[in-house]
């Protein structure tokens, strides 16, 4: 069971989160993107055997978004931002 | 001449009975890695070993190595739920399936090994009249391709799975099943094992505990071989078939794949006498059912729905399985839940598996298995066989490249976009 | 009947309460506090099951849950349950139990005749043989599941209730032997809270399995101190399953395997637990014996037959052989002698055993030193055992009358939980077993489980584990001055099993290892090894070190096999807790939905929600209901209840600007109080969602999306507002459950909404299409919005969801006069599909805006998700799937269920499929079936005749190829 630190609500069960995958990947510039840019931010993904940054929108929550470290061998749950504050 | 050291056969037992079983010749050897190979294949799952026996007997290719990290089909070949089936709605992947169902039919005779494949059946329930379209539409599509598919009304299906609750109270009551006569199930560990004793006894070597730690590449870039925990290995050919672990094994050549890695969970109950011959799968209630020849109650469902290369279950999966199973089988609610395991599955972008060359010349690229590596083995290690041996795809793999993502020409059989926990 | 209950003693037993039980319509009597297996074993008929898969006649042989012998059936009907252990089964009047796995009985099982045959059964036969004739599989297999299995299947539902509790403590303790109990105290006393689970009835485990003394006073004082300590909480009958990641257990509290029935309390709890802290003193399990035919009805473990004489007051057997390496074997004897037993011998394996034997000895006890039990005799039962003496040139010494052989191989720490948590498992030689490694999670293994044997030292090892001590050294090894448990020599040659259960033999392992499967893994799966109820418990370390031996190996070397959850076996419905129907997924309802209910509607399941259907007073089948509902809406008026679609308030300063970006087509260019039907499109340019957005104001939208799409959109705009573009100064609010909406449509449309709201003016010209007026009707708040999804002029009103009832009946009194049909979701499709508007059945996820013909909509002007994505290649290709529209050639064809799309009807043979149908209906001004369709290139191919194709139903319809939009192409009744 994971259990996740939500910065606005506490420590929640998994079962509250909905899963967005890796949050490193930034959405292209339209205006300059080539088309294999969009092709990797779309499908290529690192997949880490280890850490790995990656978004959870607490859905039955308070419905932020995520970015959440966490290993993806042991499960261990590291640091825990907002998106919004992640990106800033 | 046989192609087997030991032939396997009833009176072979009765024979070697006579003498206590003690003059039986190896399976498998346990050979030392050669310096060089003609061609080498990364990953002793059942993919790589299957790989390995086509490309002996089909392609004359038996300098050849498969190194396992670990022992021989204990990733996921050894970790799924056995269901053989190819009743896919689009055109690639009902084609390449049905090529594995086929090899399947005849592969306990061709490796003179029983894989014990079982073809009792493979049933979808359809909840709902859109389910009852979506799952028509599909198995329409399998009887214009070829591929057995009929429909099972209620009393039929009440006939054929006896406990199966029917009841229109049920929350998701069951309109009707559609089913794949010719799907079943298979004994996975035989699958392994009966490819690994045709390769090495056809001259492959496979080394267990050797694992892969990097890519040798020329001046041209091209593969030169492999660097492992046993030493340096040289080959002009090495394909890669670790799917689970494709990620971190590619990655090891710098490349980036369409894949996440997810887990996919499995439960058994303690063994009870036959009640249920067929496997059930339902999309509503999202879970399958079948119970093995041993007699245990053997339950799957969806991924756990984050990355993960733990290969170990977790707790909310399994409440959600069980709870589903009892709705849909009301009588299984006593039975002891007894072993519990996860498969770590390469979930690619598209649902769809990837079989091909890859931008480095040399290695090719086996994985992205999503939940269908198990039943796809033979047709797997036969396609990747022949496009290691030519240099290029078969027809049956030709659409399952790694560069489709960059043209965007997916073969999504979900529709579930790029998001590799939705396929 | 009772032959070997003791005249007195059995801590666990009330001798003045006796009752009975059934064991296959025999009548057993027990004692109060009686196991099922302890007034089995007391009756004297040591034959409690047959194995697997020889059917050999087993008898009790272990302590507890790993029991691989005595698995019962108890009950019948739909409580009817297989596999149970007589060992943890307490003994309840009336229970019925039978024995299992035979036929036609236990004694006369005609499947005994497969031990005759095991010649020909190694591990593994079954991949050798059955493959010929290739055809024939099947049958084998049928035989072999029948032949296959433990118990019989229960075939009813279960008609008892579970249960599901969340939890969590500061310290969870896995065991309440002495280890347990003093870590739970030391830790209750510090302060903590603390939950104690002990998987029996009685707190104190291990001793209960001994004669008086000082413990039972420090058991007392213990369990009384606990019990006042408020911050402790006692688990009786309560095993841990399951050690997951982040400290959650799982944890199966089970009053009684047999369910007290009907009293309304759940038969089993399953508990989720979040501890800090795990204390895990599991104890330890003592290892079998090998010698041939050490499977016999009387052969048991040492610590069986502790447990049955000082809990229950039962003789394992009234003239034993005791067998093993240790000075507890001398115990034992002196234990069993004084409770009326009369031990035939004590066979020592050690050559120099020392000052215990000779007491023995000097007692009269007959003792062989140096020496091994090397078969047992007897079939149903032991009634001999062979005692040779070993040395250079072993030799048989006597072959002693007894009635039961009792082993005590020496002991390991159950490893189970420790493993769980991902702890490494150390080989210890002096130990000559797996010890716990250093923890990883946050948990600590005393006591038994450690490999601290000694009673005072683990209760010591308890205490300091409950107040969280450093964890001391390597408790001292046991002196091991005997052959190991599996270097043992087969002397008389016979079978030496294992693996009970299923019947795994050391020559099947030899045999696994000469084939060249030489991972403990391998020889699991090829053996059956470890693969039991007990999963391993007791066949574990023998049969791996039986593969270390064979494949030359050490035993680290050759390592464990995984352990996984659970720990010890929970029933399914343990698990489920309850939570399948309703329980598990609520139905969603709307507003009206007991209006629906008492117009007796059909309904239907859109996700969680309900939805009416049809209205069987439109027409008896669906067929004619929604055609009736249909043609009602065409020629008057009709109202569906359309709350389940999402609703979404988007309001900020860049609003717009978001919207823009969400949507492919411009929505910042609407005007307050306009609406404009936008596209949403998923990154890799697919067509993802749709609906009508209004703008409300110049910072603010309300916006639909469909029914299965409302969770998704609004996780997808969150998405692109906290994660894409966190610049943007904007919120999503979903909204769908505040607001209840119907859908009014049809020619008098206009003339209902005048009826109920009388003081609003709705000429076209003050309501035109795609316009939004604010109101009040039935005493709430509404909103009126001109928009058509069925093609006719037509309202949506939504309302607060608190009104909704009011509207509705409100709307069902004012349409009465003007010929109102209610109507169902068939009829709205039937009426959008004629208009040839989209669903998820045409956006399937995995068509573009331009396959459905709506490429016009895809704004280049601006930056939108999947807009880029537009300019892959494999969007472009000419033979993609497109929208068209499929007409039936004649007037009474049917569109069969789930239809492909073929140039030729030809039956059942293989041929290429044009596209498929995704959705059909019957149109009343076509006056015909028509059907929307996704065609290879369809819109080159409107025109040509096809056919719509059902192999798997046989059946079939010509079909014409025509635009997707079957009335009204210019949209004139919806402006009306």
């Amino acid at each position: 069971m994971l259990l996740i630190p939500c910065p606005h609500c506490g420590v929640r069960p998994e079962t509250e989160f909905v899963y967005g995958g890796d949050a490193t990947v930034r959405r292209p510039d339209p205006k300059t993107a080539s088309l294999d840019a969009w092709a990797a931010y779309i499908y290529e993904r690192d997949n880490p055997k280890g850490p790995h940054t990656e978004l959870w929108l607490h859905a039955s929550g308070c419905h932020s978004w995520l970015v959440v470290e966490r290993d993806t061998v042991t499960h261990a749950i590291g640091q825990v931002r907002q998106a919004r504050d992640a990106a800033s | 001449m046989s192609a087997f050291r030991d032939r396997y056969s009833f009176p072979a037992l009765v024979r070697h009975a006579i003498s206590g079983h003690k003059r039986w010749k190896p399976a498998i050897r346990h050979p030392e890695p050669k310096p060089r190979y003609d061609a080498i294949v990364v990953g002793g799952g059942g993919h790589g070993l299957a790989t390995a026996y086509y490309l002996a007997k089909l392609h004359g290719l038996t300098n050849v190595a498969v190194l396992e990290r670990g022992w021989i089909g204990g990733g996921n070949t050894g970790r799924n739920t056995t269901i053989v089936r190819s009743n896919y709605l689009l055109e690639p992947n009902a084609h390449f399936y049905e090529h594995s169902l086929k090899l399947w039919e005849g592969l306990s005779a061709d490796l003179n090994f029983n894989v014990m494949f079982s073809q009792r059946s493979v049933i979808n329930t359809c909840h709902t009249p859109g389910e009852m379209e979506a799952t028509m539409r599909r198995y329409n599509a399998l009887r214009l391709y070829g591929i057995d598919a009929e429909f099972l009304d209620r009393a039929a299906l009440a006939r054929r799975v006896p406990d199966m609750n029917l009841g229109r109270d049920a929350r998701w009551p069951i309109l009707g099943a559609l089913s794949q006569p010719r799907g079943g199930v298979a004994r996975h560990d035989a699958v392994a094992w009966g490819f690994a004793r045709g390769a090495d006894n056809r001259g492959v070597d496979i080394i267990q505990n050797c694992e892969v730690t990097g890519f040798q590449r020329g001046a041209d870039g091209r593969v030169t071989g492999v660097l492992t925990t046993r030493g340096p290995i040289a080959s002009d050919k090495v394909g890669v078939a670790v799917a689970g672990h494709s990620g971190h094994v590619m990655g090891l050549a710098g490349m980036r794949l369409p894949i996440e890695s997810h887990l996919l969970q499995a439960f058994v109950s303690e063994p009870v006498k036959p009640f249920l011959d067929v496997v059930v799968s339902t999309g509503a209630l999202h879970f399958y059912i079948s119970q093995t020849d041993k007699g245990e109650v053997l339950l799957g469902g969806g991924l756990d729905g984050y990355n993960s290369y733990g290969q170990r279950g977790t707790m909310p999966n399994i409440h959600e399985v069980t709870a589903a199973a009892i709705e849909m089988f009301p009588n299984i609610s006593r039975l002891k839940w007894m072993r519990q395991w996860a498969g770590v599955m390469d979930m690619t972008m598209d649902g769809s598996p990837i079989i091909g060359k890859t931008p480095i010349p040399g290695l090719f690229f086996d994985g992205g298995w999503c939940y269908g590596g198990f039943k796809a083995t033979p047709a797997s290690g036969w396609c990747f066989a022949h496009t290691i041996a030519t240099g290029e795809p078969h027809p049956l793999n030709a659409a399952f490249t790694l560069d489709r993502f960059g043209r965007s020409a997916v073969i999504d059989e979900k529709g579930a976009g790029p998001y590799p926990k939705a396929h | 009947m009772t032959r070997n209950r003791t005249a007195e003693g059995g801590w666990l037993i009330d001798r003045a309460s006796t009752g009975s039980f059934t064991f296959d319509g025999r009548r057993v009597p027990f004692l109060a506090g009686d196991t099922v297996a302890s007034a089995l074993l007391a009756a004297g008929d040591p034959l409690v099951g047959r194995s697997f898969k020889l059917h050999r006649p087993r008898g009790l042989f272990a302590p507890g849950a790993q029991e691989p012998n005595a698995l019962v059936v108890l009950n019948d009907g739909g409580r009817l349950t297989p596999n149970a252990r007589a060992t943890t089964i307490p003994a309840t009047p009336g229970l019925q139990v039978r024995s299992q796995n035979r036929w036609p009985s236990l004694r006369h099982d005609a499947f005994g005749l497969l031990d005759l045959a095991r010649a020909v059964l190694p591990a593994g036969f079954y991949y050798k043989t059955f493959m010929w004739p290739a055809s024939q599989w099947l049958r084998y297999e049928r035989l072999i599941r029948k032949l296959a299995g433990l118990g019989p299947p229960p075939r009813m539902a279960d008609p008892d209730i579970y249960a599901r509790r969340h939890g969590h403590t500061d310290v969870l303790v896995a065991g309440g032997g002495p280890a347990g109990l003093a870590a739970a105290l030391a830790a209750g006393r510090a302060g903590m809270d603390v939950v104690l689970a002990h998987s029996g009835p009685a707190f104190g485990g291990g001793l209960h399995d001994r004669g008086d003394g000082p413990h039972r006073a420090w058991l007392a004082e213990t369990l009384q101190a606990l019990a006042a300590l408020p911050n402790v909480r006692l688990l009786a009958n309560t095993t841990v399953a399951g050690y997951y990641d982040n400290q959650t257990l799982t944890l199966a509290e089970r009053p009684c395997d047999a369910a007290p029935v009907g009293d309304g309390k759940p038969v089993e709890r399953f508990w989720q637990i979040h501890a800090e802290r795990v204390v895990i003193a599991t104890g330890a399990h003592e290892r079998p014996l090998l010698f041939a035919d050490n499977d016999r009805p009387g052969v048991m473990l040492a610590s069986a037959a502790r447990r049955y004489l000082w809990r229950y007051g039962v003789l394992a057997g009234r003239t034993p052989v005791i067998f093993g390496s240790d000075d507890t074997i001398y115990e034992l004897a002196a234990d069993l002698t004084a409770a009326g037993a009369t031990v035939r011998a004590i066979v020592d394996l050690r050559p120099d055993p020392g000052a215990a034997a000779r007491r023995a000895e000097a007692a009269g006890l007959p003792t062989f030193a140096g020496a091994m039990v090397a078969r047992a005799h007897g079939k149903r039962r032991v009634t001999a055992a062979e005692i040779w003496r070993l040395g250079p040139r072993p030799h048989l010494v006597e072959t002693m009358q007894a009635d039961a052989i009792l082993t005590a191989g020496g002991f390991g720490p159950t490893l189970q939980l420790h493993a769980q948590a991902r702890g490494a498992l150390l080989w210890d030689p002096d130990f000559r077993a797996f010890l716990p490694g250093p923890p990883v999670a946050d948990n600590r293994s005393a006591g038994g489980a450690r490999g601290v044997f000694d009673l005072q030292a683990a209760i010591r090892d308890g205490d300091e584990a409950g107040a969280n001590a450093p964890l001391p050294l390597r408790p001292p090894p046991p002196a091991a001055d005997a052959p190991a448990p599996w270097d043992l020599p087969n002397l008389t040659g016979g079978p030496r099993f294992v693996d009970l259960q299923n019947d795994v033999a050391d020559k099947d392992i030899a045999l696994a290892a000469r084939e060249g499967y030489h991972s403990i893994e391998h020889v699991k799966r090829y053996t059956t090894l470890g693969m039991g109820t007990d999963q391993g418990k007791l066949a574990g370390p023998i049969g791996l070190a039986l593969l270390a031996a064979a494949t030359g190996k050490d035993i680290a070397a050759t390592g464990v096999t995984t352990f996984r959850p659970p720990a010890t076996p929970v029933t399914f419905g343990a698990v489920a807790g309850g939570d399948f129907g309703e329980v598990g997924h609520a139905i969603r309802r709307t507003a009206a939905d007991a209006w629906h209910e008492q117009a007796g509607a059909t309904f239907i399941d859109a996700g969680l929600w309900r939805r009416p259907q049809f209205y069987p007073a439109n027409g008896k089948t669906v067929g004619e209901a929604y055609r009736a509902e249909a043609l009602a809406v065409r020629a008057g008026v009709g109202m569906v209840d359309v709350s389940t679609l999402g609703k979404i308030d988007v309001s900020g300063p860049d609003a717009a600007t978001l919207l823009d970006r969400l949507y492919c087509n411009t929505l910042s260019t609407l005007k307050p109080g306009r609406g404009r039907y936008g596209l949403m499109l998923r990154e890799d340019g697919r067509v993802f969602d749709d609906g009508v957005v209004f703008r409300l104001a110049a910072d603010r939208f309300h916006v639909t999306c469909t029914t299965g799409g409302a969770s998704a959109v609004y996780q997808h705009m969150e998405h692109a507002l906290q994660v894409i573009w966190p610049e943007l100064d904007a919120y999503a609010t979903p909204v769908s459950e505040e607001w209840f909406a119907v859908a009014l449509a049809g020619p008098k449309a206009r003339t209902l909404l005048k009826a109920i709201a009388p003081d609003l003016d709705v000429s076209n010209a003050a309501l035109p299409m795609m316009r939004l007026v604010e109101t009040r009707l039935f005493g709430g708040r509404a909103r009126i919005m001109r928009m058509s999804y069925s093609g006719e002029l037509s309202y949506e009103i939504n309302i607060g969801a608190n009104r909704g009832a009011a509207l509705w009946q409100g709307l069902v009194a004012a349409g009465r006069p003007h010929g109102l049909v209610v109507y169902g979701t068939e009829a709205m499709g039937a009426l959008r599909i004629e208009k040839g508007h989209v669903t998820h059945a045409e956006a399937d996820g995995r068509t573009t805006p331009a396959d459905l013909g709506l490429a016009g909509m895809v704004s280049a002007r601006k930056d939108a998700i999947g807009v880029p994505a537009q300019a892959f290649p494999a969007l472009q290709e000419a033979d993609r799937k497109q929208l068209v529209g499929l007409i039936a050639e004649a007037a009474d064809a049917r569109i069969p269920v789930g239809a492909q799309v073929t140039a030729e009807d030809l039956g059942d043979q293989p041929r290429p499929s044009l596209g498929h149908v995704t959705s059909y209906a019957y149109s009343a001004e076509r006056g015909r079936m028509i059907a929307l369709a996704l065609v290879r290139a369809g819109r080159g191919r409107i025109g040509e005749a096809a056919f719509v194709v059902s192999p798997v139903m046989g059946e079939s319809a010509a079909v014409r190829i025509v635009d997707p939009v079957f009335i009204d192409p210019e949209g004139e009744r919806l402006r009306g």
